[in-house]
């Protein structure tokens, strides 16, 4: 039987609690709303948390929110459990806010290369890996994947592009630029095969079930 | 008429949570590093 983790018994009991009368099936996909809900709540307030007592939350939420909206596109590696995700997401998020508050001033002047290559890198990786998906949500029509690559170039493309104008238009906001660019460049490292294999690492260092990376055709 | 509004709230959550896992089921990914199963009544409306 396959183990369940504790965020998906907590979905559980609390949809069981309230929904008895309901049928099992519409009770899975309200388990499954539950657990995207309750997940990106409990590690966005940790997130937030966490960076706030260093004092660099602004720039964690920025990364944060650019990574979140170009993984709904693009996918991306997963942990095995949801400890490990959060424990992943936190640090993670927290320290792209500490790179972007103390590099933001330093790399002023070399924000348009750093664009320029985001841009670049960005576009081959989302060329050859997005959407990157797992076997916990696989996607197995070409359309659906033609289209979720699609947004991942547009999501980029906006991205790049509103920092370019930040930058020319408004002075002062390096930290800023660079804590979304940051965010960008987390979440296309976690769609390339490298950080596929990082993760079985660490999966199976801890004894837990590896994932599978379906490069996209 | 408490129990109708009981009733009226717990739809509209069973339908916010039915919407999100919708939206969750049709992207790449949910927002952070964790991904449970896709139920299988959501697998069909993709």
């Amino acid at each position: 039987m396959e183990k369940k983790n504790s965020l998906e018994i907590i979905s559980q009991k609390i949809i069981d609690y309230f929904f008895k009368d309901y049928r099992a099936d519409e009770k899975e996909v309200l388990i499954f709303g539950l657990m995207a809900l309750l997940s990106t709540t409990i590690t966005s307030t940790l997130i937030i948390l966490c960076s706030s007592l260093l004092g660099v939350a602004r720039f964690s939420i920025i990364a944060a929110i650019v990574a979140s909206i170009m993984r709904f596109f693009s996918g991306g590696i997963h942990a095995a459990t949801y400890k490990q995700c959060i424990t992943i997401s936190t640090t993670v998020f927290v320290l792209l806010g500490l790179l972007a508050s103390y590099g933001g001033g330093e790399l002023q002047d070399s924000l348009f290369i750093i664009l320029l290559f985001i841009l670049t890198i960005g576009s081959i990786i989302i060329f050859f890996y997005a959407p990157a998906e797992v076997k916990q949500n696989p996607i197995n029509s070409i359309k659906r994947r033609y289209r979720l690559k699609k947004y991942s170039f547009i999501i980029l493309f906006i991205v790049v592009f509103t920092s370019y104008l930040v930058l020319i238009l408004k002075k002062g906001l390096y930290q800023f630029i660079l804590a979304g660019l940051l965010g960008v460049s987390w979440q296309l490292f976690t769609i390339t095969p490298l950080a596929y294999t990082l993760i079985r690492l660490i999966n199976n260092g801890r004894g837990n079930e590896s994932e599978e990376q379906k490069v996209s055709s | 008429m408490e129990g109708g509004m009981r009733v009226k709230s717990k739809k509209l959550v069973a339908k916010v949570l039915k919407g999100i896992a919708k939206r969750s089921a049709k992207s790449a990914s949910f927002n952070f590093v964790y991904q449970p199963e896709v139920p299988e009544a959501l697998k069909e409306e993709k």
